[in-house]
């Protein structure tokens, strides 16, 4: 008995073995996508999965991954050699996998026939490649930089001043909101400047031609300065030095989290909001600004104008992101991959991924490329009333600034100009790029943490004058170099000369 | 002398294992646990000496012996974190240690009941706080602008400051802040502690005419004794930990001089997630040797000091 | 008894009262921040900083909490974890506690430094999920349970409230005939309600609030625990303040914030009174002697 059992179990065993390839093959591929969204998933958003799946026959999954916890969990799965087949990450990360060969090479795939996502990726290709081979798509960031100034224009109004342009007339401009007392209250509770974090100076060390960040800026001779020890960052660092000794820059801005800071601009503390466009830009709409300050009037201005006709921007990277495939996948997963790549990278693809499935949360207009939309999504429902629209996004893989500028649900709202109004300033910004930001070279990984820290340590300790600017600052360059900076900027240097076929040499 | 060899002594080793050899069968489930999830990952120890690359796995990664620990020892910065850690840790035991004993004790001699279950229960709160949300009402506690402390500072003339950014403040924050979160937790043991102290022993006392400080001294405390010694044993054997999400919601580039951790400056300096773990398992490393040591001495010394009492 | 009570006697219990007090007002006010947060509204919270009151009762996040349809889907997990967990922990603990407790045990020394060395060193991250991953523990409950069973802390802490019942009751037990584990369970457990309450009240809470666990062992959002759900709320309220208008929808993600910790907090909060219930004086000695 206990043996034809035994031969009975082992048999089926077998057969079921055998049949699982067979049956296998017969499934549909099913795309395994995984990365990092805190986006709830619900019904509406499983209907939007099911629209894509209609429209382009790709199946597909998203796995979400925790927000701060990403890349440990990347790393479970490809130690566990249970990898995703589509990932979802950051430009850093992808490309340290992809020098170990994580990644599957897609050189081969992408052709003429995908045109949206040639179209959506145009000049960014070099960036997605690994020893010349294609390795991921990039999610293209889409502006050259993020921050934007917002100011109270009714706190102007009421002390007779001007929209602010020069740096002078931004420091008398701030002046006069710290001293002037622009909120009527009777005491000196406001400043001139707030924001969160070393990159609220951006407007003020652009008047220089600097950044409060370590850029390479690429000159019109082809030499390239170091901004973090260029002259224009010198003179940008004694200017805020005094301004910050005068009381002008809050003193809690290298404190405050992005959400103390806009509670602050909310309480009125502030007359300009100096950050990226996502929070300025939104000055109007965060909490309950209106209730808070029902007379405030807010503008959007660029950043100022320095003594020698300098004005910059803290710049972005171009990559946002990087989508790329496992080195596990199949040749049908691959191709099921690049076919979403392509829908979502397309104008119309695009509002899908973001908005959801078209009728119940957009119009969209083939022939202006234009987002439509009715009185309901601007209150947050849906045409049918059944969902809300907050809840998209979920499947959004590609970053598209230039559509998402137009500002769509918020038009007639009447703080969607000033969205439309912030979203425009950031590409009317003059902004000088960092050259070597995507050159993550070994030596960049292996010191960059360090001399990333005393650059920015040393920034504070000039700005409140711990350290004084003019007897310690070639001490200063010295260390910063001697520390890693030479040999990270040498090697990058090196990688962008060899990926461009220039002959760059540094400006000091 | 032959006859008492033997004759199985009720100390002797034979006798002991023939007396408890069940209790082996009952440890057996313990063990294997300890085996299955504490022993078999610990092979994993050895990235702390590869360049891990967690596609190749952790046998396949290439040897670079002591080049991550070169790195570690070699930075001038890691020997502040460490300074940090051990300042931090100091003012942890000496101010954050005793309070949850001297709490359970006063706890312990207040009369009314209720009163004493609705502060005990009401203290143990803050555990269940997270730090990114304790961190929130940390700062706004000290906001120059809105902050409790600045309205004080200002109601007597004073000019409040961003005290949160003053590298001289940012140690007696971590540590108030610590022993505000964890007080009551701390003290739960204590308190359970104390409920075993055979109340004969005060009735005893009273009678003796013994004053409430006397039997605090020469009851309570030598009651939860065995408590203490163990509490202290191992709060001294992780004098390298410092609550990594506490500093890390209360910490900016302007106290990064006396705030930095050895955690943090891991986190900090660990660019990368790959390089990241092996740096992180070299710098593990580094602490868990130093705690082994610690807790052996400590142990060794706890044992001379009290007639036996101690961790083993 | 009665006790005479002296002038510094009186002293004493006012001071102590003050000092309770403070503690307790200073311990109570994070929580009732959180409570008069979770039914404010922002701007009331934004203005005032640190507020005493509500300015009303607005109850909208707690709706839109309800409405979530992970939460009842979350909240069973967590039951099932935090119950399942603890009394798997608990059966180990007593085990490993009791047997380290017995003085004369052969090998008692080395089980404890084999325990205790776990304390210092640990395999990290990889290699524990590699373990839990050949156990097929991946996306389930299981993985938030079994691998943090045992905390050799907890286990040291039960070994010394065992240390603290004499040895020569085993002795009498086993000599009336009574095997080890029924020796366990009907003489010493009894004796150690207050040992007992207070090491299931930290493994239960320690259930309650991990977080990390199902972030790394699990996939499928049906089996989150409600801690991985608040962190996704608080994950979406974040990104929801830089995108969207929420004044108009009525809940800021602050508040929404607020309230999913309060429905988080309150369940565990529950447990504490029952585990005082066993800190009555004397219980254990007292009633081995009489």
């Amino acid at each position: 008995m206990k043996k034809i059992l035994s031969l009975v179990l082992s048999l089926a065993m077998l057969l079921t073995s055998a049949a699982m390839p067979a049956v296998a093959e017969e499934e549909p591929v099913v795309l395994n996508v995984f990365y990092a969204t805190s986006r709830p998933m619900n019904e509406a958003t499983n209907l939007t999965r099911e629209y894509i799946k209609e429209k382009i026959g790709v199946d597909f999954n998203l796995t979400e991954g925790d927000g701060s916890n990403f890349q440990q969990q990347l790393a479970l799965y490809i130690a566990d050699n249970k990898m995703p087949d589509v990932v979802r990450l950051d430009y850093d990360l992808w490309k340290e996998y992809a020098a170990e060969g994580a990644w599957a090479d897609l050189t081969d795939y992408v052709t003429d026939e995908y045109t949206d996502l040639n179209n959506y990726v145009g000049e960014y290709w070099t960036y997605a490649r690994q020893n010349g081979r294609i390795m991921g798509i990039p999610s293209l960031s889409g502006t050259p930089s993020n921050h934007v100034v917002a100011i109270r224009q009714d706190w102007l109004n009421k002390l007779n001043l001007e929209v602010p342009q020069t740096l002078d007339d931004y420091i008398n401009v701030m002046r006069a909101f710290t001293n002037d007392d622009p909120d009527g209250d009777g005491e000196k509770n406001t400043y001139g400047m707030g924001g969160s974090g070393t990159g609220t100076l951006s407007p003020l060390f652009g008047a220089y031609g600097a950044s409060p960040d370590e850029s390479f800026f690429l000159n019109e001779d082809g030499t390239i300065t170091t901004n973090a020890i260029s002259e224009g960052y010198k003179q940008g660092l004694k200017t805020i030095r005094d301004l910050y000794a005068e009381g002008l820059i809050d003193p809690e801005v290298f404190t405050c989290s992005n959400d103390q800071m806009l509670n602050k601009w909310c309480r009125g503390e502030m007359g300009i909001m100096s950050a990226a466009w996502s929070r300025a830009g939104n000055a109007y709409l965060r909490y309950d600004f209106a209730t808070l300050q029902p007379d405030a009037e807010v503008k959007i201005i660029l950043p100022p104008t320095g003594p020698d006709g300098e004005s910059n921007s803290i710049s972005n990277s171009p990559m946002s992101a990087m989508l790329a495939v496992s080195y596990q996948a199949s040749p049908e997963k691959i191709e099921a991959a690049m076919k979403l790549f392509n829908f979502a990278s397309s104008p119309f693809g695009w509002r899908v991924t973001m908005y959801g499935i078209p009728g119940e949360f957009f119009d969209y207009d083939e022939a202006t490329q234009q987002t439509l939309w009715t009185s309901d999504l601007n209150n947050g429902v849906s045409k049918s009333g059944k969902y809300e629209v907050t809840d998209m996004q979920v499947y959004k893989l590609f970053n598209h600034a230039g559509w998402e500028a137009q500002g769509d649900g918020l038009i007639d709202a009447p703080h969607g100009q000033m969205w439309k109004a912030g979203s425009a300033m950031r590409f009317e910004e003059n902004v000088k790029p960092n050259v070597f930001v995507m050159f993550k070279t070994e030596e960049y990984t292996e010191l960059f943490g360090e001399v990333d820290t005393y650059f920015r340590t040393s920034m504070l300790a000039f700005i409140m004058g711990e350290k004084d600017i003019d007897a310690e600052w070639d001490n200063y360059v010295e260390t910063y170099l001697s520390m890693g900076g030479e040999e990270i900027r040498q090697s990058q240097l090196k990688a962008y000369n060899e990926a461009f076929g220039t002959n760059c040499t540094f400006a000091e | 002398m032959v006859a008492q060899r033997k004759l199985p002594s009720r100390e002797s080793l034979s006798y002991r294992f023939r007396q408890y050899w069940p209790a082996y069968i009952l440890l057996l489930p313990v063990v294997a646990w300890y085996i299955i999830f504490c022993y078999a990952p610990m092979g994993g120890l050895v990235i702390a000496f590869k360049k891990y690359s967690v596609l190749a796995g952790i046998g396949a990664s290439p040897w670079i012996g002591l080049k991550n620990f070169e790195k570690l020892f070699t930075s001038q910065a890691f020997y502040q974190a460490i300074k940090n850690t051990l300042i931090l840790s100091g003012l942890n035991f000496v101010f954050g240690f005793p309070l949850p004993i001297i709490f359970a004790i006063l706890l312990n001699e207040m009369p009314g009941v209720k009163y004493k279950k609705v502060v005990q229960t009401v203290s143990y709160l803050p555990h269940f706080i997270s730090w990114s949300v304790a961190g929130g009402l940390v700062y706004m506690l000290l906001s120059p602008s809105t902050g409790a402390i600045a309205a004080v500072v200002r109601a007597m003339g004073g000019t409040p400051q961003n005290y949160i950014g003053i590298s001289r403040y940012f140690r007696p924050i971590v540590v108030v802040s610590d022993i505000w979160k964890s007080i009551g937790w701390s003290a739960i043991i204590y308190i359970a502690a104390i409920t075993s102290v055979d109340e004969e022993l005060y009735e005893a006392a009273t009678i003796d005419g013994a004053g409430r400080f006397a039997r605090i001294w020469h009851i309570t405390l030598p009651g939860i004794r065995g408590i203490i010694s163990i509490q202290l044993i191992l709060t001294v054997s992780k004098i390298l930990n410092v609550s990594f999400n506490q500093i890390f919601v209360l910490i900016s580039d302007l106290t990064l001089d006396v705030g930095e951790t050895i955690d943090y400056y891991v986190y900090r300096v660990g660019l990368g997630s790959t390089n990241n773990m092996s740096l992180a398992t070299a710098s593990g490393m580094f602490k868990s040797v130093i705690g082994l040591v610690l807790i052996v001495v400590t142990n060794y010394i706890s044992h001379k000091l009290t007639d036996g009492e101690g961790i083993w | 008894m009665k006790i005479k009570k002296t002038m510094g006697d009186h002293a004493f219990n006012a001071i102590t009262y003050i000092v309770m007090t403070f503690v307790l007002v200073v311990t109570l006010y994070p929580f009732w921040y959180v409570v008069v947060g979770s039914v404010s509204s922002m701007a009331h919270l934004i203005k005032n900083g640190f507020v005493l009151w509500p300015d009303g009762l607005h109850l909208d996040a707690y709706e839109q909490v309800f409405r979530n349809d992970l939460v009842p889907v979350a909240y069973r997990n967590t039951l099932i974890v935090t119950l399942g967990g603890t009394a798997l922990s608990m059966l180990l603990t007593i085990l490993g506690g009791f047997v380290l407790s017995l003085k004369k045990l052969p090998g008692r020394v080395f089980f404890t430094f084999f325990f205790v060395f776990t304390m210092m060193f640990g395999g990290g991250l990889v290699p524990t999920f590699l373990v839990v991953s050949r156990l097929g523990m991946i996306d389930t409950l299981f993985a938030l349970i079994v691998p943090g069973a045992i905390s050799t802390y907890n286990m040291i802490l039960m070994r010394n409230f065992f240390e603290s019942v004499p040895e020569s009751l085993y002795e009498a037990a086993s000599i009336d005939g009574e095997t080890l584990p029924g020796y366990v369970f009907h003489i010493l457990l009894p004796l150690s309600g207050a040992a007992i309450a207070t090491i299931t009240l930290f493994y239960a809470v320690g259930y309650w609030n991990d977080y990390f666990s199902s972030i790394i062992y699990i996939r499928n959002n049906r089996l989150w625990p409600m801690q991985t759900v608040l962190r996704q709320v608080l994950q979406t309220a974040q990104m929801n303040n830089m995108m969207y208008d929420d004044a108009k929808k009525g809940v800021a993600p602050e508040t929404l914030k607020d309230a999913m910790i309060v429905v988080t907090m309150i369940p565990i909060l529950c447990v504490y009174p029952f585990v005082q219930k066993h800190f009555v004086k004397g219980v254990m000695i007292g009633s081995i002697k009489g």
